[in-house]
């Protein structure tokens, strides 16, 4: 066998030092965007490592601290340590958001795919059937199945998935009509190569791939719908150190103790806004590739 | 062009805007029914006794007539598909049952708060499509425009709930400028709006930012600045155009989105409207309540993309001979 | 001012500035350009014409550094301009008409606003003046009936109607300079004439004229004065005789060299006897459109091709060649008809029906070539990856993908470095010859080529019709081309098959088309085709007809 012609054949980005070099040459915002997330799941798996307070201890009489150099973030109505809690609430809302999207995306990959690939009537059927889920708002939806299921974790991840699965639905549909079209597809065909080879090694492959994208996004928006839903009070109840919890039992004291509800938010629009900025690299990358 | 030729045969020749109009109407109507049974099946399948709810809960411990009674009364008793032509009739009536907690009929409920939350939804809309149209075609290949593009993306994630409180926060309880709880006055109208209308705002102007980019690259853009056009004649009368069309198809959408975020909005500025009552419905699992909202909210939402449509074939005619 | 030059331009120099360095575009032009004259820049993509000529009326865009000796217009210095001397200058002092009409106007305008829109910018006039202005330069650019078309969209015009409303308003405030940037491409035969006819009146009545095109014989039939670019560079200049006759530069050279249709074509012996490669009868196809109605894109074609031989198949936009296309790919079925490949059914209609898994046997013996190679391709596979995935199709075991690989890229002339490139990096011309090389991996006996050559510059389309040819000559490959362009058949084909609104107006062998054309469409097509000068001796023929 030729070795030469092997290592011609060989892409050029798996080799390492090439991976390297691109990852050196990413902006900086999209590099502090990455370090944040990182963070953030590093608070998830072992919160002990940032702070050393007890996220649940009650100190009645540290209530209410502005922020200081004791407590980074202040205290709250107990003298619970807001720091400390919103690294523990790293781990319910990371959990809340990548179940939630993960559930979106595969009721949405269920979806699409059957509507792309399933012929006209069936697609037909698909679309009408989202047209109407599309009727109802994502809050409202889950907001309906809260009614009728109840509170708690459980509800709150499958009543954020659920309702978010429409518009993923939607987009998986549009992309594998587009793939189903393109000349490559076409071109296959004429080669010869038979359909469910051509489906498995190009069509599942190229819908796939600008999904990584808007799962990556997907994540930061199912923590920021889960919040709204725990801040009305339909997730976890308090003292639970999930962050629109938080904000839920800092609203009250909006005009006095102003970072009982800046700070969780705070923290959960830096997880959205990193989430975005994160994604949009990857779709710039993604495109530089097709370009 | 083509049909001089004869190679185009068929053509049914009732008038065109009537054509196009039926199929739409026939699909709302099919999804309003959708969304009704869906409503039904939530109302009926959920665990729970609705008869028990009706009466007060557990804790009214009614007898055991009152409860085979009030069941009668309402067929509950009767079989499901009985049931289900029932709540149909009651519903092309524009009956949409009776609220288990306020005991008072649904719709009348809607009648009377519908209309502070629409007034929220406009505003924020309003909000939202001025920022995007002083932003968008101002900036757009100027210098400071990375700097606002930044500025939309962060409006665009920071949630509506949030911002409603630190608007709170600051323009409320600190300056003391707006009311911080209130649906009666103008001055209550602005602070919830900008709160749900600054994010959306954020998102409209980032598409139609690259859409506008977009368009000022096109050729029929040369082709204006070569007759000797300003530079501000040609953004508005030519770029605006085309790139208005991607923000207006998404304001259907927003419609929508917007009444998400009423919700939370209308709670944490204890406002009237349907937000608040649909939360006040779930917390106290007042189903019909619950449902007829979200019934209404769907009919709303296929009017406003109704409306959004033929909006876009007004903006655009090219899109009228494109089929879904 | 009479005496002073429309144009006037010396060592003219622009370059691009981004960040820290500056790239120069365009070096050294010089132009001089007298009224009723009429001159040309003539090159390839990318050779600076276009923005030469932009950089005129302060268009060249953002980040633009434009320096020359001398820089007029009409005796008035350019180089000092601001923002509103250029406004003043454009529409009035110089007209624009750029390229395609299709996407130089704005589609969401009336064709009143559009005309209009240089007298409304310039304050000319009442809107009443206005309008009657409006409709006499429509009348002017050569459309009869203007009330008619005012309050059209440029969707609903011709490719002819366009151009001219085009032209109509860049003449609206009557400058005495118009610039127009390849004004006849994507247009018909017949229309390209029109539109060149109506630009020689244009010179006629006093005007000047800088034509911007890469297309040869447009130039020789309007400009008096011929200026070649090549990288930003005039390589060659001077009057159109001696340019075009007696070429001093050899890129000049290679250009005229290049058109297909110059050389003559190399006889390739087809076997005509025994059974037909591929055999078409009564082909027939029509679309439901959106609205309910039925377009017939294809009304009775049938052919017949033996093996090695090569069917040109010839038509304009909408003649129905691409529906053929995809029939002959067997990606459709027709509504009647059948065709029939290796002496079995391939395509058939109704009950006649083939299925692919009957076809896909004999698709390695079918291979094609498309017009836009870069979507083709898998986006994400390497050219390694798509000759390996070809090669699988031929059912090649995978121990020999790589010695087999490189042959192939030996064969069509492309370096092995390529393999671990995707296409995406990869040149226009490049791209075909990997999408070449991807068809014969198959080793077909049939090479459907559907607009091969037309998305490619003049030199690149020149080296892969030769590589065609080669191959053809090397394999004995049976060929079919679809194309719009007269000269590529010329070059390549035995058989031709005219088509123009979804029929076969003419077929028969190539020698006895061009000899004695029958229809009244082929006899436009040749004579569009034949409006170029032969560099040796030869009357030019301006107005050939």
């Amino acid at each position: 066998m030729n070795t030469r012609a092997w290592n011609l054949m060989s892409p050029q980005r798996f080799r390492p030092w090439q991976r390297w070099q691109g990852l050196r040459q990413t902006p900086p915002g999209t590099a502090l965007s990455g370090l944040f997330l990182l963070l953030i799941l590093a608070a998830a798996i072992h919160p002990a490592l940032f702070t050393s307070s007890d996220p649940f201890a009650i100190a009645p009489r540290q209530a209410f601290q502005a922020p200081d150099f004791r407590h980074w973030l202040g205290t709250d109505s107990s003298g619970r340590d807001v720091f400390a809690r919103l690294v523990y609430g790293a781990r319910q809302s990371l959990v809340i958001g990548v179940a939630a999207m993960t559930l979106a995306m595969v009721i949405a990959l269920l979806l699409g795919v059957t509507a792309g690939l399933g012929g006209r009537r069936l697609d037909a059927v698909v679309s009408a059937g989202l047209n109407v889920c599309f009727a109802f708002p994502p809050l409202v939806l889950a907001l309906l199945m809260v009614a009728a299921f109840g509170t708690g974790l459980l509800p709150l991840i499958i009543a954020t998935g659920v309702g978010a699965s429409p518009g993923y639905a939607r987009m998986v549909r549009g992309q594998v009509l587009g793939v189903r079209q393109a000349g490559y597809i076409q071109a296959a065909t004429v080669l010869g190569h038979a359909p469910a080879g051509v489906l498995l090694r190009q069509v599942i492959p190229n819908t796939l791939r600008p999904l990584v994208v808007t799962l990556t996004m997907g994540i930061g928006q199912m923590i920021v719908w889960a919040s709204a839903l725990s801040f009305l009070g339909l997730g976890e109840p308090p003292p639970s150190p999930e962050w629109g919890t938080m904000l839920s039992m800092g609203r009250d004291f909006v005009a006095t103790a102003w970072w009982l509800t800046c700070m969780p938010g705070l923290v959960i629009v830096l997880v959205a806004l990193t989430t975005t900025v994160l994604g949009r690299h990857l779709q710039r990358k993604l495109e530089g590739r097709l370009a | 062009m083509r049909s001089a030729s004869g190679r185009v045969t068929g053509q049914r020749p009732w008038r065109g805007w009537l054509r196009a109009l039926l199929p739409k109407l026939l699909n709302a109507v099919l999804v309003m029914w959708a969304a009704a049974t869906l409503t039904f099946l939530l109302l009926r399948l959920v665990p729970g006794d609705p008869v028990l709810a009706l009466l007060g809960g557990n804790a009214a411990n009614p007898t055991p007539e009152t409860i085979a009674a009030l069941r009668h009364a309402y067929g509950f008793d009767q079989p499901l598909i009985l049931q289900y032509g029932r709540f149909l009739n009651e519903l092309l009536h524009g009956r949409l049952g009776e609220s288990y907690a306020q005991h008072v009929a649904v719709i009348d409920i809607i009648r009377q708060q519908a209309g502070a939350t629409l007034q929220l939804v406009l505003a924020a809309l309003g909000v939202a499509w001025v920022l995007a149209l002083v932003a968008v075609p101002l900036t757009v290949g100027r210098r400071g425009q990375g700097l606002v593009s930044m500025l939309e993306v962060g409006l665009a994630t920071v949630p509506p709930f949030w911002l409603a409180l630190i608007l709170l926060a600051v323009f409320a309880f600190g300056l003391h400028w707006f009311p911080p709880a209130g649906s009666g006055s103008l001055r209550a109208l602005v602070l919830p709006a900008l709160a749900m209308g600054l994010p959306l705002g954020g998102f409209v102007s980032q598409v139609t930012r690259e859409s506008f980019e977009l368009a000022l690259a096109q050729p029929f853009v040369l082709s204006a600045r070569s007759r000797g056009l300003a530079e501000w004649r040609v953004r508005l009368q030519h770029v605006l155009r085309h790139a208005l069309l991607p923000g207006l198809s998404l304001s259907g959408w927003a419609v929508g989105a917007l009444v998400s975020g009423a919700i939370v909005v209308e709670v944490i500025f204890a406002r009237q409207g349907l937000g608040r009552q649909l939360y006040q419905a779930v917390l106290l699992q007042d189903l019909p309540l619950a449902c007829g909202i979200t019934l209404f909210v769907a009919a709303v939402y296929i009017i406003a993309n109704g409306l959004v449509d033929l909006l876009v074939q007004w903006v655009d005619p090219r899109t009228a001979k494109e089929s879904t | 001012m009479s005496g002073a030059p429309l144009l006037q331009i010396q060592d003219l120099e622009i370059g691009f500035r981004r960040r820290r360095t500056c790239r120069q575009v365009v070096h050294g032009v010089n132009l001089r350009l007298e009224a009723g004259q009429a001159a040309a820049l003539v090159g390839e993509s990318g050779s600076g014409k276009s923005v030469t000529a932009r950089s005129l009326v302060g268009l060249a865009g953002a980040g633009a550094e434009v320096r020359a000796a001398t820089l007029q217009a009409g005796g008035r210095d350019l180089q000092g301009f601001r923002e509103a001397d250029w406004r003043a200058l454009r529409g009035r002092q110089i007209g624009l008409v750029w390229q395609d009409a299709l996407v130089s106007l704005d589609p969401l305008h009336t064709v009143e606003h559009a005309v209009g829109e240089a007298l409304r910018a310039h304050r000319w006039g009442t809107p009443a003046r206005r309008r009657e202005r409006v409709r006499e330069a429509l009348r002017q650019a050569g459309l009869a009936e203007p009330d008619r078309l005012l309050q059209r969209h440029p969707g609903q015009l011709s490719g002819g109607q366009r151009q001219r409303v085009l032209i109509a308003a860049a003449l609206v405030l009557d400058p005495p300079l118009l610039i127009a940037d390849e004004p006849t491409t994507a247009l018909d035969a017949h229309v390209q004439l029109q539109i060149i006819e109506l630009l020689q009146d244009i010179v006629k009545q006093g005007r000047g004229l800088l034509i911007i095109s890469h297309d040869l014989g447009l130039v020789a039939q309007l400009a008096g004065q011929v200026h070649v670019m090549r990288h930003g560079r005039v390589v060659e200049q001077g009057d159109r005789a001696e340019v075009l006759r007696q070429p001093r530069h050899a890129y000049t050279r290679a250009l005229l060299q290049a058109r297909p249709g110059r050389l003559a074509p190399s006889p390739v012996v087809s076997t005509t006897d025994g059974p037909p490669l591929l055999e078409a009868e009564g082909l027939v196809k029509s679309y439901r459109q959106a609205d309910g109605s039925r377009y017939l894109a294809l009304a009775e074609a049938g052919f017949r091709l033996a093996e090695a031989g090569a069917l040109g198949i010839i038509g304009a936009s909408g003649s129905g060649k691409s529906t053929l296309a995809s029939l002959l790919l067997g990606l459709q079925s027709p509504d009647q008809g059948r065709i029939s490949f290796l002496g079995q059914p391939w395509i058939g209609a109704g009950q006649a029906e083939v299925t692919e898994r009957e076809r896909r046997p004999r698709r390695r013996q079918m291979a094609a070539v498309y017009q836009d190679p870069l979507s083709s391709f898998d986006p994400r596979w390497t050219v390694a990856r798509i000759l390996a995935d070809a090669l699988a199709a031929a059912e090649v075991p995978g121990a020999e993908h790589p010695e087999q690989s490189l042959e192939l890229l030996e064969r069509v002339g492309l370096p092995t470095a390529l393999l671990p490139q995707l296409p995406a990096s990869l040149s226009g011309g490049q791209r075909q010859r990997l999408a070449i090389a991807r068809a014969l991996a198959v080793r077909p006996r049939l090479l459907i080529c559907d607009e091969a050559v037309s998305a490619l510059d003049v030199l690149v389309q020149a080296q892969i019709l030769d590589l065609l040819l080669d191959l053809r000559r090397q394999l004995g490959l049976a060929c079919v081309f679809i194309t719009h362009d007269l000269r590529v058949v010329q070059q390549l084909c035995d058989q031709v098959l005219v088509m123009h609104e979804g029929r076969v107006v003419e077929q028969g062998p190539l020698a006895e088309i061009f000899a004695r054309p029958r229809h009244r469409h082929t006899r436009e097509l040749l004579a569009a085709a034949a409006g170029v000068p032969e560099p040796e001796g030869d009357q030019d023929q301006s107005s050939p007809r």
